[in-house]
């Protein structure tokens, strides 16, 4: 293979498996703390195994799907290993790259780098790749530079590095039909659109939506597109609902047992909603996809998310958890899962306005009964969430504040971790400086607080169960929580104080107007 | 799908009006896809942070926006040629500043040729 046309490539903090462990992947939204950063660059984002040419043995899976829409298109395509470029871009026509957040603007790293005042290492990652020699020289000769994946929107923030390092086409949405026209527009040397976004009405149907042809990391397989509830801060609701039939996801399962990957992690925004009858889980399909997976000799099955309203509807009308956590561990070696979830805020009138389905078929003012109970139930279950909660939405008051951390109180006994992150409200991505001068208001630090506790009380025995088998990882993980622990312990004093002036209404509370 | 084309040609730093200007006059018609075409003074570092609002206003279309400069104003006609067939273009707004009006003559010949409905708009 001496030379491809369109590489495909990404930052080390996306281009690693992550040791095996999807969770440690949000090391890499956080600059490095307490540890030097090539260690927890190593911890996080280890170099992977890539074959002769450079091409890494598993990829992510936005960037395969890309890929294999290129190739099936009849294109020179290829995932390389960022360390590996340079072997081909003296010669390619396109240099492709896609990202779930170039510049750190979305949450957590946002969050992250607010605390801290330092930059994450995706970002740092990111900038170091755009700023390397094989680049700027594949620039400098006439190559085309061609961006997408989920955080392409970032790039209306940055003009002056679009402008800097030349890119040539953003695509923001679904690319897997456009990018074979943009292709196509290179190879006949045609002008290329600056800016592509895909509405809900162009994105690619089941049928054009390509197959992986490698394997993706930690064997993720997409089960469905787009999510029925609606939350207004989610831009995953503006997509049309798409369930990807079985079979594809069979062949992309046995696509990633050819390169050795007999684990899959389903990916959706809801895996509970796959086939369902609007929001009400239904066992049946759940059970099909699952037992398809099984008899291919999947080892191990992992969830990306679940929502709190299916687990506790799903559970209440025929046990469709219990039913299938009892498949998967009576099939596999595994005893337990992790999954990621939102519980957003534990205010009903918040909930109300800005997630009014997100409790469905429950009502809003059900929101934290259903919450505690989903955790009740996933705890039942073995199965550990790491959920969200986000601050400074829109029309956020201070009782609204008073009702999460009531909500977190009823969740401390249940093993998990609690993420807080921060919203950017659309008014704000309008305007760049507001983005880039973006702050933590004093009253949210009650939670964030609240969450570090939390978190800090489950993580090391979560650290336990989930990174036994990855003793270099585990040590890793270890160090950083005793660093976090003494730090908590040094600020303390500083941040009761700050919430003792809070409580006496020293920091006045704007709820922010759209 | 119904798509429309809109034409800016002017300086960049009025490209945010146009583009405005436009997009009102459309959003009366029943219209899902936009292709935007910017003949223009500057790059992108100055055309994007006069799109940007009005990108995130119309999330619920799609877009595809091409810039070009007053020296490449071939590439527009042949683009604007080529894409009224391919994404079945139903109706053009032009929008020019007075410095972008000297280029309107020709296009306007081009889409006339098309037989398409346009209209033409200054700022």
């Amino acid at each position: 293979m001496k030379n491809i046309d369109f590489v495909i490539t990404v930052d080390r903090t996306l281009m690693t498996n992550h040791h095996g462990k999807e969770f440690i992947g949000f090391m890499t939204t956080s600059p490095a703390i307490g540890l030097p950063e090539w260690l927890w660059m190593r911890i996080a984002a280890p170099k992977p195994k890539v074959d002769d040419y450079g091409r890494p043995i598993e990829a992510p899976y936005g960037l395969r799907k890309i890929e294999a829409a290129l190739i099936d298109a009849g294109f020179n395509a290829a995932i390389i290993d960022p360390d590996y470029i340079h072997r081909y871009l003296p010669k390619a026509k396109a240099l492709l790259i896609g990202h779930h957040d170039f510049f750190a603007f979305c949450a957590p790293s946002n969050v992250w780098w607010a605390v801290t005042k330092k930059e994450p290492v995706n970002r740092k990652h990111f900038m170091k790749l755009m700023n390397s020699e094989p680049i700027r020289k594949f620039k400098k000769r006439g190559g085309k530079i061609i961006i997408g994946g989920p955080a392409a929107w970032q790039w209306l923030h940055v003009e002056d590095l679009w402008e800097k390092w030349g890119v040539d086409t953003v695509i923001d949405g679904e690319a897997e039909k456009i990018i074979v026209d943009i292709a196509q527009r290179i190879i006949d040397n045609k002008p290329l659109p600056k800016y592509v976004y895909i509405s809900a009405l162009e994105v690619p149907s089941i049928d054009e939506i390509p197959v992986i042809k490698g394997a993706s990391v930690n064997g993720l397989i997409e089960i469905m597109r787009g999510c029925p509830r609606g939350c207004k801060f989610c831009s995953v609701t503006l997509r049309p609902l798409r369930y990807i039939p079985i079979d594809k996801v069979v062949a992309e399962a046995k696509v990633n047992m050819k390169y050795g990957r007999k684990q899959v992690i389903l990916h959706s925004e809801d895996i509970l909603l796959y086939g369902a009858y609007g929001v009400k889980p239904k066992l049946e399909p759940l059970l099909k996809l699952h037992k398809a997976l099984l008899e291919q000799g999947i080892d191990a099955i992992g969830w990306s998310h679940v929502s709190l309203a299916a687990v506790v509807y799903g559970e209440r009308n025929g046990k469709v958890l219990s039913k299938l956590m009892e498949l998967i561990y009576s099939n596999t070696n595994q005893d337990y899962m992790g999954v990621q979830t939102g519980i957003e805020t534990g205010s009903p009138r918040l909930a109300k306005i800005i997630m009014p389905a997100k409790a469905a078929p429950y009502k809003p003012e059900e929101w934290p009964d259903v919450v505690e109970e989903a955790f009740a139930i996933m705890a039942d279950n073995k199965i550990l969430p790491a959920a969200t909660i986000i601050l400074n939405l829109p029309e956020e008051i201070p009782e609204d504040i008073m009702k999460t951390l009531e909500l977190m109180d009823r969740l401390k006994n249940y093993p998990s971790l609690i993420v807080p992150m921060y919203f950017v409200p659309l008014g704000v991505l309008k305007d760049k400086k507001a983005l880039l001068s973006f702050k933590i208001k004093r009253e949210h630090i009650e939670i964030m607080w609240k969450c570090l506790e939390h978190s800090l009380r489950w993580a090391p025995k979560l650290a336990e169960t989930y990174l036994a088998g990855t003793p270099f990882v585990k040590i890793g993980v270890k160090i950083f929580l005793k660093y976090v622990e003494w730090k908590k312990k040094s600020i303390e004093r500083k941040v009761k104080e700050i919430l003792e002036e809070a409580a006496k209404g020293k920091y006045e509370h704007k709820p922010v107007t759209r | 799908m119904n798509s429309a084309c809109i034409v800016y040609i002017g300086k960049y730093n009025n490209i945010g009006r146009g583009l405005v200007k436009c997009f009102n006059e459309i959003r009366r018609s029943n219209v899902h896809r936009f292709l935007i075409f910017i003949l223009t003074n500057e790059g992108v570092q100055h055309i994007i942070p006069q799109i940007r609002s009005i990108v995130l206003n119309n999330i619920r279309y799609g877009i595809r926006l091409y810039s070009f400069t007053f020296n490449e104003s071939n590439y527009l006609t042949a683009e604007l040629a080529h894409n009224i067939e391919d994404m079945k273009i139903t109706s053009i707004y032009i929008c020019s500043d007075s410095y972008g009006s000297r280029y309107l003559n020709k296009l306007e010949e081009l889409i006339k040729e098309h037989n398409i409905e346009y209209k033409v708009m200054t700022l």
